[in-house]
């Protein structure tokens, strides 16, 4: 729920990391671990999150309401230490998705500048 | 495992609640990304550390600022009310009041450009910085200087309370600085809204100088309100702040030729109070709203996935 003093877009436009924390929170809750190797793999090893950047940036999305912390359980697919998730509240389901819309509007604006190959209104 | 101490030592220069807080995952990360990284040979454990120092570096110095905002916030507020005492100490010792206005409208600018989150914080202080001096001046008697045989203009409280009026040109300052400093951000969405609200409030102040019973204006000023805290319901609070001011200058401006001084608080008051209650029942309605009758693109947005 929108407080009194914020919405969704008074966030935007979000520093990449903190969309990256999202996108990568968006399919379901994560460590931090795995959530350095999704946007890894999001970005093609464009983009490493060190565990200060990391860190740094979930403690500020907590803060903003974004993200919460969800449990310590071990991963299976490392080893038996128990690790703490994160997942996304629905506020900041919220931002990340008005921030794709965002990103989105760029995109056909570059689109239609032909910046990127493909389809453009001119094209058409 | 010399590497995890030696990170598990280096995660000390964060501050105190920061190491607290996250300290057993960041080492458990740095362990993982330590193994990915010792299966590319020596080459590739060198840039890793290059990289996590660089990482380290820079966070730890974010998070000692980030910490520090709090003393920041509070000394720049000092420092606003420090300087509406000082501007309020040159308009006792200056004749020409464009002297002190020229002054407070240039300094709630600089602040509020500078610090826009705190823009009407700062405007706030600067502009009760001019009243208070005024009012210490009554008990400290602090006069301008006076050449024999001139009337001279002795402190008092209805003059201090008078200089209340001043909240009105430092707020516009101050808001005139932050929509400087959003324009040059290309923010024209808030710009937009800031200067709407000033102009709403500039002819509903008009309009209270000609309009008897009172209670009309307050009316309008409700309702104007209502429909702000409904259609924006984020930063109403501005809205409502800067309404009610600028209606209650015009009321008091008005008032002043017939009545003391000191009703010009009153007004301030009498016209603060509606426009928040309107603003905060628009947002209220606009809550219920949101809740029973979602608009149409938040119902179609995935929902968070399930927990465990």
């Amino acid at each position: 729920m929108d407080s009194p003093t914020q919405s969704a877009h008074d966030l935007l436009p979000l520093t990449p990391a903190v969309f990256h924390l999202l996108m990568a929170l968006s399919e379901g809750e994560k460590h931090g671990y795995a959530i350095m190797r999704e946007v890894e793999r999001v970005t093609d090893g464009m983009v490493r999150m060190g565990p200060g950047t990391l860190y740094g940036t979930l403690k500020r999305a907590i803060a903003a309401g974004l993200v919460e912390e969800s449990d310590e359980r071990p991963d299976p697919a490392l080893d038996d230490e128990r690790r703490r998730y994160y997942r996304l509240t629905a506020f900041g389901l919220r931002v990340a998705a008005a921030e794709a819309a965002r990103l989105e509007r760029v995109v056909a604006e570059a689109r239609a500048k032909n910046l990127i190959p493909g389809r453009s209104a001119d094209a058409l | 495992m010399r590497s995890d101490r030696l990170y598990r030592l280096l995660l000390r220069l964060y501050p105190a609640a920061f190491y607290a807080e996250f300290a057993v995952p960041m080492a458990q990360l740095f362990h993982d990304q330590l193994r990915d990284a010792s299966r590319g040979g020596a080459l590739a454990l060198w840039i890793f550390w290059l990289r996590t120092l660089a990482d380290l570096l820079v966070t730890v110095v974010r998070e000692h600022l980030e910490r520090n905002d709090i003393m920041r916030r509070t000394v720049l507020m000092a420092a606003a009310l420090l300087v509406g005492l000082g501007i309020g100490w040159i308009d006792i010792h200056n004749d020409e009041i464009w002297a002190g206005l020229l002054l407070l409208l240039s300094a709630t600018f600089l602040f509020g450009f500078v610090e826009p989150r705190t823009a009407w914080r700062s405007g706030l202080l600067i502009g009760l910085g001019l009243p208070l001096m005024h009012l210490l001046a009554v008990p400290l008697n602090i006069v301008a200087p006076c050449a024999p045989g001139d009337v001279c203009p002795t402190p008092s409280l209805g003059g201090a309370l008078k200089m209340l009026l001043v909240l009105v040109p430092a707020l516009v300052g101050s808001y005139v600085g932050v929509g400087i400093q959003a324009l040059s951000e290309l923010d024209r969405r808030n710009v937009i809204w800031w200067i709407g609200s000033a102009m709403v409030g500039l002819v509903v102040g008009l309009l209270s100088l000609r309009t008897r019973p009172v209670g009309n204006v307050i009316l309008i000023l409700g309702l104007l309100s209502l429909l702000a805290g409904f259609s924006r319901p984020s930063g109403v609070w501005r809205w409502a702040l800067v309404l009610g001011l600028v209606v209650g200058a015009f009321h008091g401006w008005g008032e002043l030729i017939q009545n003391p001084p000191q009703l010009l608080l009153k007004w301030f008051i009498v016209d603060i109070v509606p426009a928040f209650a309107g603003a905060y029942l628009g947002f209220a309605l606009s809550r219920l709203l949101d809740r029973y009758l979602p608009p149409a693109e938040a119902a179609a947005q995935p929902q968070p996935s399930a927990m465990g």
